[in-house]
């Protein structure tokens, strides 16, 4: 454990809601639980809603805490099991986003069942551990009274519906715009884009262009008109998220245009035997480290990935572009229920501190730190495809895990020769003995292995202090 | 009716306002009131609807036997 790691510190996406805040301290989440939250909570647990949830492995586990660390006053104090890795919802692949939804919708629907609603509808309060989707937030739930209205529903728009529609819709890719717009993509610009189809779609009516239409008219009148608010029953909140339900689960992206690397599976530039090889040296790497957590950068459709999971990975975070890849990630992890996180990440743009105070939404470095490494067939990419410096290269992926398997490929790789057809070659420094250098300089080299005839080598690392 | 007198029927006739610590959005309230109304205009026409079935069925009932 560093130094760090023992301090308690507050998280600072938590500033938001006056029900509590949340602190981290070594392994554990501790959460204050405000008066004003404490008969909700008492409902959750006593009414067996929580149990319930927790049962389905969707609601994180919480257990009282008798505060000794002289923490701000609080009328309780809960605490968390601390999840490895916490992403945000532009970094999740259509398919995750989608279920993120369909696990917010189906808690919503069990919590009816105990008089219970959730107060808000944020993106952030699902994480996704070992693979599948867990709601995090335990003070989100409110008693339900008969006639309630659905208060989170705009924000449900706002950070799932909408964002789906727009691959889903338009062929849009949602993450670029998410990231920029954190509190999620508005109502308003899903009408923008859409055509005379649309407006003849009930569910786009009623979910989308109508609320949009009412709120700018109500907007215009302001309070000199106002309308009386009848009861919604019950059946009237069931219904509605029933049926975003099932409109959700429906959805599938659209692609417009295949992208680059999805058949990157299937037409790699690998000779099956090199591939055996490869294969070999991440399971002998993977049952000499155990990693509980591995990532795996540039993990394209998850092949890799799979294997250091089956050498004894507990979980892997795998990082990739190619949406197309990612969805072919997705869709093996759900067919061999594999612990698998597939992220999306522009390297070369990887996600930023932001939010309130650069803070609130915290960045790639600071929240994915795993115990091991692989970056096979990945270096070339930021390298030579968007001239970041070798070193800088070796130099971000040595800081992500202490130990690693990195594969260096030459120049005279066909793949590396396709990537410099049409370019300038203005690479002088990109040869092995310049990797090896870098790497030598932060990390002790375990083991290097030849993979290929064309040079491909693979490169085990351990890293030296910090 | 005073302006301010009405504002503050609008605002004691939304629910829960109470917990309400994000904005619940205007539209979406009034989507989901429009969705209320036709609720309970259904379950308000469902009872004589009801009635007017039970008396076409037995009259039916009827013409049948005769």
């Amino acid at each position: 454990m560093t130094k760090e790691d023992s301090i308690i510190k507050r998280i600072s996406a938590s500033f938001r809601d006056p029900a509590g805040q949340v602190y981290a301290k070594d392994s554990r989440i501790i959460r204050s639980v405000q008066t004003s939250a404490l008969d909700d909570y008492r409902w959750l647990v006593e009414s067996g809603c929580a149990h319930a949830l927790q049962e389905r492995g969707w609601l994180i586990e919480s257990l009282p805490f008798e505060d000794t660390y002289g923490l701000p006053n609080a009328a309780m104090w809960l605490q968390h099991p601390r999840l490895p890795i916490i992403s945000y919802p532009y970094e999740w692949p259509f398919a995750l986003l989608q279920e993120a939804a369909l696990l917010h919708l189906d808690v919503q629907l069990t919590a009816l069942n105990y008089d219970l609603s959730l107060c808000d509808a944020s993106a952030y309060n699902i994480a996704f551990h070992r693979g599948r989707p867990l709601f995090i937030d335990v003070l989100s739930f409110r008693r339900y009274r008969d006639g309630d209205y659905w208060l989170g529903n705009k924000q449900f728009c706002e950070q799932f519906l909408h964002p789906l529609l727009l691959s889903a819709y338009f062929g849009v890719d949602f993450q670029a715009w998410y990231r920029g717009a954190l509190e999620g993509i508005s109502g308003a610009d899903i009408e923008a884009l859409s055509s005379w189809r649309h407006w003849l779609s009930p569910r786009m009516l009623a979910h989308v262009l109508i609320p949009v239409h009412l709120h700018r008219r109500q907007s215009r009148l302001g309070m000199s008109q106002p309308k009386p608010m009848r009861p919604l029953p019950r059946s009237g909140y069931q219904t509605l998220l029933n049926d975003l339900r099932n409109w959700i689960s429906g959805l599938k992206p659209q692609r417009i245009i295949s992208s680059t690397w999805s058949d990157y599976a299937i037409n790699n530039t690998y000779m099956s035997a090199e591939v055996t090889i490869k294969k070999d040296a991440i399971c002998r790497f993977v049952s000499q480290v155990r990693p509980a957590v591995l990532m795996d950068i540039g993990c394209n459709s998850g092949d890799y990935s799979a294997i250091a999971l089956a050498a004894g990975a507990s979980e892997v975070v795998g990082f990739d572009a190619d949406r197309d890849a990612l969805d072919l990630a997705v869709a093996r992890r759900r067919e061999q229920s594999l612990p698998l996180l597939p992220l999306y990440l522009d390297a070369a743009n990887p996600s930023p501190s932001q939010g309130w105070a650069e803070s609130e939404r915290e960045g790639f470095g600071h929240r994915f730190n795993g115990d091991a490494l692989l970056a096979l067939a990945f270096i070339h990419h930021l390298v030579i495809g968007r001239n970041i410096p070798l070193s800088e290269v070796v130099d971000w992926l040595i800081n992500i895990a202490p130990a690693g398997l990195i594969e260096f490929i030459p120049k005279s790789d066909p793949t590396v020769q396709k990537m410099l057809q049409f370019r300038q070659d203005i690479f002088p420094d990109y040869f092995e003995a310049a990797f090896r250098k870098f790497l030598e300089s932060r990390t002790r080299i375990v083991s290097v292995e030849r993979i290929s005839e064309s040079g491909r080598t693979v490169y085990r690392y351990e890293r030296v202090g910090k | 009716m005073n302006r301010k007198l009405r504002a503050l029927i609008f605002l004691c006739l939304i629910p829960s306002q109470a917990h309400a610590y994000l904005d619940p959005g205007a539209g979406s309230l009034l989507m989901q009131s429009l969705i209320a109304a036709g609720m309970s205009a259904f379950l308000f026409l469902r009872k004589p609807l009801t009635i007017i079935k039970n008396i076409l069925q037995s009259v039916r009932r009827l013409i049948g036997k005769k």
